[in-house]
């Protein structure tokens, strides 16, 4: 990690865990709270359409090389994890009733009881937003 | 053992078994889950579908609140 990674890091990390906190005060379906989820879904839509596709990455075969050439491992387990992780939130999800077959948003539902629940929550749904537009990890 | 006990069991055996191969995963026969996560979203257009998801997700959770599911 360079120096000025780790500095934006300190900053980002505590504004964003601040941000996650009010906004975890608000109440649904308020002009405020819309406007808390609003801000950073603006933000990551227009990052996420501003930066074009990378060259490389192929899904076909079990392997797929980076755009350096380099040769990069097989993504099956991941999407075989996945796909079991989706069927089993469907067949919760179409099961009923709901009591007896939680699904991913029943627990989601059960962590956000409390103020440190939701700010933990809207953190967690901050993180994976900018998880889907920061840079390209690469392996060394 | 009950429904509900069966079907949080499941969950719970899924991510055990996605975060032991996190751990597991390394070297160059296996993506790490940031390389994976790289390949899926290195299409704009599957990139900003995902966004659109995220939004989803983040309103019926925060602007809608709990229970929007339901």
């Amino acid at each position: 990690m360079t120096h000025s990674h780790a500095s934006r890091v300190a900053l980002v990390v505590p504004a964003a865990a601040a941000y996650a906190w009010v906004a975890a005060g608000q109440q649904p379906f308020t002009l405020a709270q819309e406007m808390m989820v609003a801000l950073p879904a603006l933000a990551v839509l227009v990052v996420a359409l501003s930066r074009p596709s990378w060259s490389g990455p192929s899904w076909s075969g079990p392997s797929w090389s980076g755009g350096a050439g380099t040769k990069r491992g097989s993504t099956v387990p991941w999407v075989v994890l996945f796909v079991m992780g989706a069927a089993w939130e469907l067949i919760a999800f179409f099961a009923s009733p709901r009591a007896d077959r939680p699904t991913l948003s029943s627990f989601a539902d059960d962590a956000m009881g409390t103020h440190a629940g939701r700010a933990v929550m809207f953190l967690l749904w901050l993180a994976l937003g900018w998880s889907l537009v920061k840079r390209r990890a690469v392996r060394p | 053992m009950t429904t509900r006990t069966v079907t949080t069991l499941g969950f719970v055996a899924i991510a055990t078994a996605a975060v032991v191969w996190a751990l597991v995963a390394r070297g160059p026969r296996w993506a790490t889950l940031p390389e994976a996560w790289d390949v899926l979203r290195s299409r704009r257009t599957v990139r900003v579908l995902l966004v659109l998801g995220w939004i989803w997700l983040g309103w019926h959770l925060f602007a809608r609140g709990s229970g929007a599911f339901d």
